[in-house]
């Protein structure tokens, strides 16, 4: 398998929020607005690739009876490390995260990519791995959060920490606050799911046809 | 046994370095942070209060005013968590309040600020639970505007309450509490004021 | 009295853990296909999460908070968790066989629900006192268990369904707890403070 096959399952194949249906409490929790999916997407994809190569190139070495604890703190190294230089640096995403930064440690792609994969496999591939899947999970959830930003709010891409108030689609007067209630976030992702297994099934069936 | 030594040495080896890494993010990180939570109370001060540049926190005057009013009974003030003092060049510009008035889904931490004149000069929303969409358009300033220019003396309730604010569409409940937060905010500067009569070391 | 009863019944109605904080999805969703299994894992979250938020309230104000190293908490917690969920499996496992029979496959699991670690933060941040951190620990698995107990028995009658294909499954389970949490969100807004305080 070459770098770029190991990056790419991430994104659409094995696509951990979609077809994987890993983490999915952050998916649901923040996809409020683009820039969360972005912030939350990157601090992940930073724990993940991170987390992969370290486990990767300890593989050789950690006792198979204690990897669980050994990748947890390793896992909760990288997660502390990026709460505490969101903290300083992006301190508005940082408190709309909140918790859900922590609990990144408990995530389940991370720990998933990490028994799975790295503990097995090379370097190279273990950061070909964690990136793509990391990518592939932002972009989920950006898209997720694109839909449930427009339908309940009217805007798109509003940026909090640069006080930039987002590009008004339609007023909102029409917008559906459900969409970014708890229960706006459960259904979106369900019918999006709906609509994603709808597309593969009728290629499925165009294949078998032809 | 020397197994379990050994594997307890190992964990303890990769403890100590994710432990090592993290006191040195903390070293580079902390002081920022700390810096962080300063800087964004000066700046929701200083939006309330336009005009002001320094801020000197007066928690003793205001423990002294909340015992008196809480001796005589008034109400209003239990919303009121700290009291600032807005200095421009050495000389009071005027008073900020942060309060914490409950919400819909739990206290809002609001930012009040009264000009010398007993105006509000400004309204600010730190940190709340109201609901999206609903409830947590107090942040909007268009709905914030609608307080300043408020003079001391006046009961502040929005128009269900027979008032003169006109709540958010939807959200009665959280803007009645920012209305009783600039309640408490003014009901205190006039308690204030006429303590330290004009003119003293205010 | 009347903050412990508030924070009770935050926990389990109003601020649902899984319904309207999302936390602790993952089992939510995934061991929900029945009745029976999802009972035997809410007790064991109840049981963990209690004794985690007890556990990690000392860790934290004696240990972390006297020496300055509050940024561990994170790395603390998950590892206080993670033994705890052992030590819990092995005391079950030694003294009560039929309870680990129940039990025992869901322990496991518990190391990776992040209700369990949520709670422990949120304790932390809500500055809460011992008791206050115990009951809200109570609370949310209680929230916990009263979701996932009624979302497994919608589960159980939704098999004999019809459901259309692409919606089978897990997107038709979302959907369905996307009713549920439209369901919990009528409470919120309940002004507990001012009910408790009048009894």
């Amino acid at each position: 398998m070459s770098f770029k096959s190991e990056f790419n399952k991430g994104i659409i194949n094995e696509n951990p929020a979609f077809r994987m249906l890993l983490g999915m409490c952050p998916t649901l929790a923040i996809s409020l607005a683009i820039s969360n999916g972005i912030g939350m997407g990157l601090a992940a994809t930073f724990v993940l690739v991170g987390s992969n190569v370290i486990i990767s190139a300890l593989r050789k070495v950690t006792p198979g009876r204690i990897r669980i604890p050994i990748f947890i703190v390793v896992i909760a190294t990288f997660v502390t490390t990026v709460d505490l230089i969101m903290a300083a640096f992006l301190p508005d995403l940082h408190e709309v995260l909140g918790i859900f930064i922590p609990l990144i440690v408990v995530n389940c792609i991370i720990f998933a990519r990490a028994e799975a994969f790295a503990s097995q496999r090379g370097i190279i591939d273990s950061l070909a791995d964690g990136l793509g899947m990391g990518i592939g999970w932002t972009l989920a959830l950006c898209g997720l959060s694109a839909i449930r930003e427009l339908l309940g709010t009217g805007t798109l891409l509003a940026i909090p920490d640069f006080g930039f108030a987002g590009i008004r689609i339609f007023s909102q007067g029409l917008a559906a606050v459900m969409a970014i209630l708890p229960p706006g976030g459960f259904i979106t992702l369900g019918l999006l799911i709906g609509l994603l297994n709808l597309i593969t099934n009728r290629r499925k069936t165009k294949r078998q046809q032809v | 046994m020397r197994e379990v030594l050994r594997l307890g040495f190992v964990l303890l080896v990769v403890c100590a370095i994710g432990g090592a890494v993290l006191a040195f993010v903390d070293g580079i990180t902390s002081d920022r942070i700390a810096a962080q939570a300063a800087i964004r109370l000066q700046k929701a001060l200083e939006d309330v209060l336009p005009g002001a540049a320094e801020f000197q926190d007066a928690e003793e005057l205001l423990q002294e005013v909340k015992a008196e009013a809480s001796k005589e009974g008034r109400p209003g003030l239990t919303v009121i968590d700290k009291m600032y003092l807005g200095y421009f060049q050495d000389e009071c510009t005027g008073l900020v309040f942060t309060c914490s008035p409950p919400g819909y889904g739990g206290p809002i931490e609001t930012v009040v600020g009264v000009s010398l004149k007993g105006e509000i000069s400004g309204v600010s929303v730190i940190r709340h639970a109201e609901t999206p969409g609903l409830g947590s358009n107090i942040t909007n300033p268009e709905f914030q505007m609608r307080f300043i220019g408020i003079s001391k003396g006046t009961e502040v309730k929005v128009r269900e309450d027979g008032g003169q604010i006109d709540a958010i569409t939807g959200a009665t409940i959280s803007s009645r509490a920012i209305a009783d937060a600039v309640n408490g905010a003014l009901l205190m500067f006039e308690i204030v004021y006429d303590k330290e009569a004009p003119g003293n070391e205010l | 009295m009347t903050k412990l009863l508030v924070i009770f019944f935050g926990g389990v109605l109003l601020n649902n853990f899984v319904l309207s904080r999302f936390l602790g999805i993952c089992p939510f969703l995934g061991i929900s296909q029945r009745v029976d299994t999802a009972a035997g894992m809410s007790i064991a979250v109840i049981f963990v999460m209690g004794l985690a938020s007890v556990v990690t309230w000392f860790f934290h104000n004696m240990i972390l908070v006297p020496m300055g190293l509050e940024y561990l908490q994170t790395i603390g917690f998950i590892l206080i968790i993670a033994a705890l969920v052992q030590l819990v499996e092995m005391v079950i496992q030694k003294s009560s066989p039929t309870l680990y029979q129940a039990l025992g496959i869901y322990l496991p699991l518990i190391t990776t629900n992040c209700a369990v670690l949520g709670v422990t933060i949120l304790n932390i941040s809500e500055s809460y006192n011992l008791l206050e951190a115990a009951v809200n620990g109570i609370a949310g698995s209680s929230g916990f268990a009263l979701a996932i107990i009624l979302f497994a028995a919608i589960r159980e009658r939704m098999e004999f369904s019809d459901i259309p294909e692409s919606l089978k499954g897990f997107p038709i389970a979302l959907i369905t707890a996307g009713l549920m949490s439209m369901a919990f969100l009528g409470f919120s807004g309940f002004k507990l403070g001012a009910l408790f305080g009048m009894m």
